[in-house]
């Protein structure tokens, strides 16, 4: 196995059977990488205009109803068995809780809802997910 | 440009091509997902996909076990989740919680329970758990 020194490597494509830190240290494999990286994730306020706030892999959000929305997702899922967690809030002490709405997810969607502590669907001013699985 | 094939790569910071998007081992191995899993407690409860883990087991209504394929170094990692129905009315909430056990989490299993917003226990159909931490 060749050792290969340089301050500064520029290639198109890297073959990696594990990435190091440069003491030989976290270590990754690539299929680590892909399968634990975050593929989306979304900042969103679901009051007045439910709006993005700022997001990764997200084309938009759909606000069908007091706390119920559709998030939209640009590079699909691989199917729809994939994994999304989150929380949301207000800027109050009521206790909320998110979860998904009853719609079962797609490869490029998932249907959520905001609910508070009393068990009503809630417009949260502050809803967090994030999304991994396969693409 | 040609295509770099290597086993072991250490690496400072990785980069793209045009020197943006820096990302150290250290910040990959941080914050990559360790496992993930998107599950199914009605019926009879099963995995629907996931990832480093290597089963669940049923406890009773609402509540399981999430076994580890990989452990974590020590029982001080994070979980994040959401729960749902496919079913049952919209405002019915739910959330996947830590069971306060206090002989869990531990390296190798996290104990989950699902409730509604009526704090009972429900064998939810869509339950999505991710984790981070040190391996």
């Amino acid at each position: 196995m060749a050792t290969l020194s340089n301050t500064d490597l520029t290639v198109a494509d890297a073959n990696i059977t594990t990435l190091k830190d440069g003491s030989g240290n976290n270590p990754s494999t690539p299929a680590e990488i892909v399968s634990g990286r975050i593929k989306a994730w979304v900042n969103m306020d679901g009051s007045g205009t439910a709006h993005i706030d700022t997001s990764f892999n997200m084309t938009s959000i759909t606000d069908h109803s007091t706390g119920v929305y559709t998030l939209t997702i640009a590079t699909d899922f691989g199917s729809a068995d994939w994994v999304a967690a989150g929380m949301c809030g207000t800027d109050n002490t009521t206790t909320h809780f998110l979860g998904t709405a009853n719609a079962a997810p797609a490869a490029g969607t998932l249907k959520i809802q905001t609910v508070n502590d009393g068990g009503g669907l809630i417009d949260c001013t502050h809803i967090m997910v994030m999304m991994v699985g396969d693409q | 440009m040609s295509t770099l094939n290597v086993t072991n790569a250490q690496i400072t910071t990785l980069k793209d091509a045009s020197g943006n998007n820096p990302t150290t081992p250290s910040d990959l191995v941080k914050g990559r997902a360790k496992a993930w899993i998107n599950y199914d407690m009605s019926g009879t409860a099963g995995i629907t996909e996931s990832f480093n883990i290597t089963s669940i087991t049923d406890n009773g209504t609402g509540d399981c076990t999430v076994t580890i394929a990989t452990d974590f170094d020590d029982g001080n990692y994070c979980c994040v989740s959401a729960s749902g129905n496919n079913h049952g009315s919209g405002s019915d909430g739910h959330l996947v919680i830590i069971n306060d056990d206090s002989a869990i989490p531990t390296t190798t299993a996290v104990k989950c329970i699902t409730k509604n917003d009526a704090n009972a226990a429900r064998d939810t159909d869509r339950n999505y758990l991710v984790m981070f931490g040190d391996q």
